[in-house]
């Protein structure tokens, strides 16, 4: 393995040294000056701040990815097509060397890159809030809701599966489904349908959301109530309201009234008095107090949730950042070893459509939970056995996607939600690691294979 | 020669293939080679001829597709193998961006060697190949022979035991052909084997030992060079200082006795040798000029003793 660290110090020289990294470098620069003079905010500090990490932050990202793509990919195969990797082959270098030294110099560069941005933004934020004209309310607001690490807690997962089984039993035997209708996708419409009818509440109607605390509550502590409305279903219907905090055997512990809205996600700030302390479970109630129909719905997925602890802002991007170069590890994996088994064209391409695929997995992902297509009225047995076919495709894709699809951390920073040193760990750990081993296995085996200087 | 061949080859073959796998063209086609311990081998032939395939499958570039290979005892891929090996290629195919010395260190550090032991390395092997006053000057900005002696530094910084040159000599005025060619001859009195491929046939018969020919990927001649070269019933009586009676008398004695009458020529120089003296001269007259410089003597490591003690170190 000696020969990891002069490879490494080589290929790092070598890409300040290729005039498209350095073109790269040069837009990274230019994103990183002038991007935020450009980018349109609501009015706000909060929504400067935002815009600030989601976007400044995130197409820099974007750009060192593409820079990430277009290394890995040069780094084995520039060197196969300058001829000078006959060179080094010949030398007492084992192949997997190579793609280790290679691997090293690029994300050692893509990933200081990567803290350079990080650190630029955080000092214009730091900047932005010390330059603003903000009132002392408003100050505490930023520091609690955004420049901060909020630990989230997630209402109990409550399991509709047999209601929804028992509702599409129901449906099937009144005679309102297509004869060939898959059972899979009746259940999982019915149990989305419940699910939305679980966050919506009329005129009137309460809603309980359940939550397990990880710690009890300190008197003093303050904690959080974040809600989100599903703005499509409510439309511009407005609903007084109420949230009750209750604990087992003791209703309405805290009260707050609200005036409902779609716009926005909404936090009220709770204080935990003598009743709350201690308490290790709430259950939270939505009361719509509106007297006419005006109905409100809230998100199905995370639409409700409390908050806890403001951890440092700066540890938590910086936790961001790191789990963001794990994810251009991946892709610098990729990269080098697509470019040490195609040419650089051809590496570059396949790299590029595996980065777009992966990009698209959300979507393969649906298609797949959509279960397996149903025949349609008049639909021959080719046609359908053709989209079977294509599902299964898709199947496989995501079995190869699954494993690289990692949600970007920088949506939860912006506001102000913790990146947990736990998560990271994990993530860095359990599924960075074992797949940059994977497909380095597979792309040095691929190498060790590789003929070099064949005639053309 | 009881010793194991340092190269050996039995029936090799290698055939490039299509995208479909089809066989494509047979560049090697039953080639036997066995090279021995301190022997200088030329491998000839024409361009296309499979010089440069065999040399890759030797380095463990290419993977033969029959017949059998070995190099010094082990498969060619082996690194353990290529710890022993110099290669020069037909281009020096090198980091532009690099000066003379980060080059050689580069290599050196590939091979493990580290410290005073490969600063020393490099100083020789530059003033070798008269490359020492270079300086910071980026090996992208040499011309092609200053390449090519940079390449040969490379090729033996490891010290190795097999030297395998590919074109040794293109690219470099006649005065760094005699010089390549003296660290050639030099390294085979060291006990190193050096295969020669090059198109300069005068340089392969002033070096080399043993050739061999190849045409179409195969073997067209193998020999000794003095033998393969021997024309059959002529020879040669080289004479020095004859005056024009003693010829006269030479010759009437000879068609007296032979039968027939033998022709006289005077002895020529090769151009090489005519070239070399006169540059020499203009050398001892004017002092050294701003090109490379080097005698052609080899580095100190690469003698004999000094290989065994860092070789020890090495490994």
């Amino acid at each position: 393995m000696r020969s990891i660290f002069p490879i490494y110090k080589l290929t790092l020289r070598s890409i300040f040294r290729e005039r498209v990294a350095l073109s790269m470098l040069a837009l990274l620069a230019l994103v990183l000056l002038l991007l935020p003079a450009g980018l349109e905010t609501d009015g706000t500090i909060q929504g400067a701040l935002r815009m600030h990490i989601r976007y400044s932050l995130g197409f820099s990202s974007f750009l060192i990815a593409a820079m990430t793509l277009w290394v890995s990919c040069a780094s084995i195969a520039g060197d196969l097509s300058s001829k000078r990797l006959q060179m080094l082959l010949t030398k007492s270098v084992h192949r997997a060397e190579i793609w280790w030294g290679k691997w090293l110099a690029v994300v050692t560069l893509v990933s200081g890159l990567m803290f350079v941005c990080g650190g630029v933004t955080y000092l214009r934020i730091q900047q932005m809030v010390q330059t603003a004209a903000l009132s002392p309310e408003e100050k505490t607001e930023l520091a609690s809701q955004y420049i901060t690490a909020r630990r989230p807690v997630d209402a109990d997962y409550i399991d509709l599966s047999e209601e929804a089984n028992a509702m599409a039993d129901a449906q099937i035997e009144a005679g309102a489904v297509p004869e060939n209708f898959p059972r899979e996708n009746l259940v999982a419409q019915m149990e989305h349908y419940l699910r939305v009818s679980h966050n919506a509440a009329s005129a009137g109607q309460i809603i309980p959301y359940d939550f397990q605390l990880p710690n009890p509550l300190v008197l003093g502590s303050t904690f959080q109530i974040s809600y989100e409305y599903d703005g499509a279903s409510m439309g511009n219907s407005t609903a007084p309201g109420a949230w009750h905090i209750d604990l087992p055997g003791k209703e309405g512990v805290q009260v707050f009234e609200t005036e409902e809205n779609p716009y926005g996600t909404k936090v009220i700030e709770v204080t935990v008095d003598e009743a709350l302390a201690g308490a290790t479970a709430l259950t939270l109630r939505f009361e719509n107090r509106s007297e006419e129909s005006g109905r409100v719905f809230f998100k199905t997925d995370q639409g409700v949730r409390l908050f806890f602890g403001g951890g440092s802002f700066f540890l938590n991007l910086f936790r961001a950042l790191l789990l963001l170069c794990g994810m251009l590890g991946l892709l610098a994996a990729i990269g080098v070893s697509a470019g040490s088994v195609f040419s650089l064209p051809v590496a570059c391409y396949v790299s590029a459509v595996v980065l777009l695929m992966q990009s698209f997995s959300g979507t393969v992902e649906e298609v797949v939970a959509g279960g397996v297509p149903a025949i349609e009225h008049e639909e021959n047995q080719l046609s359908h056995s053709i989209k079977v076919f294509q599902y299964k495709v898709f199947q496989g894709v995501l079995v190869v996607l699954k494993p690289l699809e990692i949600e970007s951390p920088l949506g939860r920073v912006s506001k102000g939600v913790l990146v947990s040193p736990s998560e990271t760990f994990s993530v860095f750990f359990l599924r960075f690691a074992p797949v940059v081993l994977l497909i380095s296995g597979v792309g040095v085996f691929l190498f060790s294979r590789r003929e070099i200087g064949a005639a053309a | 020669m009881s010793e194991e061949p340092v190269v050996y080859t039995k029936d090799l073959q290698k055939i490039f293939k299509d995208f479909w796998r089809r066989p494509r063209a047979r560049a090697v086609d039953g080639i036997n080679l066995e090279l021995h311990k301190g022997e200088v081998y030329g491998l000839l032939g024409p361009n296309g001829s499979g010089k440069s395939t065999t040399i890759k499958v030797l380095l463990g570039l290419l993977h033969p597709d029959g017949g059998e290979v070995k190099v010094l005892g082990k498969p060619p891929r082996d690194v353990a193998v290529k710890r022993k090996v110099g290669y020069l290629p037909e281009e020096s195919y090198l980091y532009p961006y690099l000066d003379a010395k980060e080059t050689l260190r580069f290599y050196a550090t590939l091979f493990g060697l580290e410290g005073s032991m490969r600063e020393k390395r490099i100083d020789e092997l530059l003033e070798m190949v008269g490359l020492s006053h270079t300086g910071r000057r980026r090996v992208g900005e040499f011309s092609k022979g200053m390449a090519r002696r940079i390449g040969l530094a490379q090729a033996l910084i490891n010290d190795p035991d097999l030297v395998i040159l590919d074109e040794p000599t293109s690219g470099l005025d006649p005065l760094g052909t005699r010089q390549v060619k003296d660290i050639v001859r030099a390294l085979a009195e060291k006990g190193k084997t050096v295969l020669l491929s090059s198109h300069l046939l005068a340089d392969v018969e002033d070096v080399c030992e043993r050739i061999t020919i190849l045409y179409g990927g195969k073997v067209q001649a193998s020999g000794p060079i003095r033998e393969l070269l021997q024309v059959a019933n002529h020879l040669q009586i080289t004479l020095k200082d004859l005056d024009e009676a003693h010829r006269v008398r030479l010759l009437d004695t000879l068609e007296e006795q032979l039968g027939q009458r033998p022709t006289l020529e005077p002895t020529r120089k090769d151009l090489e040798s005519f070239f070399l003296e006169v540059v020499a001269q203009a050398r001892r007259e004017s002092g050294e000029g701003s090109g490379t410089r080097a005698e052609g003597q080899l580095a100190g490591f690469l003698t004999a003793s000094a290989a065994e003690e860092n070789r020890t170190d090495i490994e």
